[in-house]
């Protein structure tokens, strides 16, 4: 049943190709490898210099947050555009869910603003991708919610706990912070990776014992009787800002200026206004206005962008690259990290 | 006496494409015990459904087959199969195929294998997956497996065909001898007149469209039997005018 | 013609060429000797070439800046990562945290879908009880599960161990309940002959008939459980490979990316080839066309 057929003998060429071709590549692999620079290409291009408005502004801001009230005031109002409407620019808003997309459109230019906290800012420029703050919205404690019942009274006896985060954000330097005042290191607890609404399932049904988390997050627990605030100290504070894209920042000052006038204009008629600001903001985020009534009061609106921001972002950096989580360790001075306002 | 074997089949009809067709006519015929039928027939007329009707394998049929008396409601191990194809299950060695038809694997039963497998000429390749055996062998593994349990009734279709000449002559002298010394009644299915002649006490001869027995042959040549025979070239002459022409098989 | 019983023995001979014992070796039918030492360097060749030269597109691209370096490290910097992270143990801890919970997850995946694909394939009242309800169940993706397994579960190992449980059981469930059933019914038709009753049809004919369907099951299900692992990782972790990519997305250190994708994926292989391996025993007794 098992014949055996005359063997062919192989065609010789054809069997020396992959040779041939496995030498060219490794040839060209040699002579290139050496050269593998960090030629990272984002950096930004000149200096100063009003180059011509550009047609579209792309907005965005990270998850949910009670403290971006003067951009979603201003958003809401239709103070953007009346702005911008003078040189026919159009405007884009984004909601980001993720440090890592917020990173990734800095780094291909498609988005120029973006409110989010520090800390994710700080990611961002560590990856070599400039970036500059030039705005507080607001400074907040950091806060998490524990069950009504639960023994856990201060950060020191979050010891042993399982605590829910997403990582890469201001809450999650403000619980390492918090942790380290405590005397706990992140051995000592299970940090696990939670955005928000997985969060709030988890920490619901008891999956975790702390949820580290952000207005109005933790004050919609707390209205609904599913938790209650345990604050951090001033040291853990997290500052809510407005980062600009390096090159737009670099390119189209004026434009940054206006939209700075925009801010200014929303935060003025938030702290004349509390009762409808809560109103528009409740709105805009999609919770309840008494949860947003709950979070107002911790949200320092006036924290002013100085020198002393510098140096608390220098140590936060230090913070991020001491811990393993980044790769570079940001010189917020010289990298121009802060833009400090004028006078 | 009774015979062994009763069959008493009204008919069989299949449905093709909204049509009816007719496989089995009208088939009765009794077979004593200890004989030896053979049933040639040219192809399609129903020789394997009727095998397959007396094994058990086929009930769709109007009639009654009953075997010792009883009605045959379904196969069993009263009724051992030769199929037309070897039948092995690839993943067992060609002994663990022999003894799967053994209710318990028993060092008795594993030893009867041993020499069932000798007897069909398997010596040396207990060992060998199916894969590695010539049609031919494979087939005589399926006859030990069939012979294992020694039926009342060995129902046999065509199980020499993939045979050369010389093995399956000497298939022919082993399978008589064993029914002989075992006592066994046996129904061969074959389109070689010269088999059916060679190894049968009675050659059954089926027709088409639809398939019935048109005539009965005895044979009542003494064994061992020599085809060149004058006898032996008579009936076989007989049988094959009974067949339509140009539809049966020369012998190999 | 009264031949003696002994002569028989020789009949292997002479119907054809005598079979081969081992006869497991592919037709090599035409293919020149493999065993050349110059053949072999060509063989090794062609193997390393498609590799390589995407290695050098990789590193030809991060270093002229087509990629960011900020989001792509290139393969030198991931090598000395990998190096940096084998040294300080992380890699070997996320590593077994991740192995552990797949071998789990497909294990008892593939044991169940093992089960009641066969109950199903073999047994009427079984698959009418049973199959409408799975059927149904199995075009939702795995990682859909996810949620609904958090909320029931928790968010520890049991939930992960689920989704790649849930994964590898519907792979096998089909496959198995597929293979009984195209088992070739000439070989039940001898165990009917033969009286076997239907446990031992189902244990000596079915099972075995589908062991080949059941391997190559085997195989797409241990694919899926490294994706869904990965999945699983990344949504409510703090340990295994998959949150290691994701915290080294999240932070932008791509190194530590690249060298966690990389691991994983050599895993991933080497896991396939173990199960090919193993295949291949089982399965010797096949007669089919190699490739």
């Amino acid at each position: 049943m098992h014949h055996e057929t005359p063997v062919r003998r192989p065609r010789r060429r054809l069997a020396l190709a992959p040779l041939a071709a496995l030498i060219l590549v490794l040839a060209a692999f040699a002579a290139g490898c050496g050269s593998s620079d960090d030629s990272s290409a984002t950096a930004a291009s000149g200096g100063g210099g009003s180059a011509s408005a550009p047609e579209t502004i792309k907005v965005g801001s990270f998850s949910k947050a009670v403290d971006y009230a003067p951009y979603l005031i201003a958003r809401k109002k239709g103070w953007f555009e009346e702005e911008f409407a003078k040189d026919n620019v159009k405007l884009e808003f984004k909601e980001y869910d993720s440090a890592p997309s917020i990173t990734e459109a800095f780094g291909s230019n498609r988005a120029d603003f973006v409110f989010l906290a520090e800390v994710p800012a700080l990611i961002v420029q560590a990856a070599k991708i400039p970036v500059r703050v030039s705005k507080i919205s607001a400074a907040i404690p950091f806060t998490a919610v524990v069950a009504p019942d639960s023994d856990i009274q201060t950060p020191a006896d979050f010891k042993g706990k399982k605590i829910g985060v997403l990582t890469g954000t201001g809450s999650h330097y403000g619980l390492l912070k918090v942790l380290s005042e405590a005397g706990l290191s992140p051995g000592d607890v299970e940090i696990v990776n939670l955005a928000p609404d997985d969060a709030k399932a988890a920490f619901e049904s008891g999956g975790i014992d702390v949820w580290a988390v952000w207005p109005p997050y933790v004050q919609q627990e707390e209205v609904a009787g599913q938790g209650r605030i345990v604050e951090g100290g001033d040291d853990a504070r997290i500052f809510s800002i407005l980062a600009v894209r390096g090159g737009f920042y670099d390119e189209h000052p004026e434009q940054v200026e206006r939209f700075h006038a925009v801010l200014d204009r929303a935060r003025t008629w938030l702290k004349d206004n509390p009762d409808e600001a809560k109103a528009i903001v409740a709105d805009e985020l999609g919770f309840d206005k008494p949860i947003i009534d709950a979070s107002w009061a911790v949200n320092d609106w006036d924290a002013p962008l100085d020198e002393a921001i510098v140096s608390d972002f220098q140590s936060r950096a230090e913070f991020l690259k001491d811990g393993g989580f980044v790769t570079r360790r940001v010189d917020v001075a010289e990298e121009n990290f802060v833009a400090l306002p004028e006078g | 006496m009774t015979d062994l074997l009763e069959v008493a089949i009204d008919g069989k009809s299949v449905r093709v494409m909204r049509r009816s067709r007719q496989i089995l006519g009208p088939v009765r015929f009794g077979v004593p015990q200890g004989e030896f039928v053979s049933i040639v027939g040219p192809s399609g007329c129903g020789k394997t459904t009727l095998l397959r009707c007396i094994a058990g394998l086929d009930r769709e049929f109007s009639g009654r087959i009953s075997v010792g008396g009883e009605r045959v409601r379904g196969p069993g191990l009263d009724r051992g199969v030769v199929f037309q194809e070897p039948r092995l299950m690839p993943w067992m060695s060609v002994r663990d195929n022999v003894l799967f038809a053994a209710p318990e694997r028993t060092d008795a039963a594993r030893r009867r294998v041993d020499e069932l497998l000798a007897l069909v000429g398997l010596r040396g390749f207990e060992e060998h997956w199916p894969k590695q055996l010539s049609g031919g062998m494979a087939q005589r593994g399926g006859l030990a497996r069939a012979l294992f349990n020694v039926p009342r009734l060995l129902l046999l279709d065509e199980p020499f065909g993939a045979l050369d000449n010389f093995t399956r002559a000497r298939m022919q002298q082993e399978l008589l001898r064993i029914v002989a010394s075992e006592h066994l009644t046996a129904l061969f299915v074959t389109h070689d007149i010269d088999e059916a002649v060679m190894l049968s006490d009675r050659v059954f001869v089926m027709g088409l469209n639809p398939g019935t027995i048109v005539e009965e042959v005895a044979v009542d040549l003494a064994h061992p039997r020599d085809r060149n025979d004058l006898a032996f070239v008579a009936l076989r002459a007989q049988v094959e005018r009974l067949l339509p022409e140009g539809q049966t098989a020369v012998a190999a | 013609m009264s031949a003696p019983l002994l002569s028989l023995e020789s009949a292997g001979t002479v119907d054809g060429t005598p079979p081969r014992p081992d006869a497991s070796a592919p037709a090599d039918v035409g293919r020149p000797d493999r065993r050349s030492w110059p053949r072999r360097v060509v063989v090794a060749a062609s193997y390393l070439l498609v590799p390589l030269l995407l290695l050098l597109i990789w590193d030809r691209a991060v270093a002229a800046g087509w990629i960011p370096s900020t989001l792509i490290a290139s393969p030198g910097q991931a090598a000395e990562q990998f190096f940096t992270l084998l040294r300080e143990g992380t890699l070997a801890d996320h590593t077994r945290i991740s192995v552990g919970r797949l071998l789990q997850g497909f294990a008892i995946g593939s044991l169940l879908g093992i089960i009641v694909g066969t109950a199903v394939g073999t047994s009427r009242v079984a698959a009418r009880l049973v199959e409408p309800t799975v059927v149904t169940l199995i075009p939702i993706p795995a990682v859909a599960w996810v949620p609904l397994l958090i909320v029931l579960f928790g968010i520890g190992e049991l939930s992960k161990v689920l989704v790649i449980a849930i994964g590898s059981f519907c792979t096998l469930f089909l496959h198995t309940s597929h293979g009984v059933r195209s088992a070739d019914r000439k070989l039940i038709e001898v165990a009917a002959v033969l009286e076997k009753g239907r446990f031992e049809l189902v244990r000596r004919v079915l099972l075995p008939s589908a062991l080949p369907e059941i391997f190559a099951a085997m195989r797409i299900a241990m694919a899926l459980s490294w994706a869904l692992l990965i999945v699983a990782e990344v949504v409510a972790s703090s340990s295994g490979l998959g949150w290691l990519i994701w915290d080294a997305r999240n932070f932008s250190r791509p190194a530590d990316m690249i060298v966690a994708m990389a691991v994983t994926g050599l895993l991933g292989k080497l896991s396939d080839v173990l199960l090919g391996l193993l295949a291949k025993r089982v399965l010797r007794w096949r007669d089919t066309y190699g490739g």
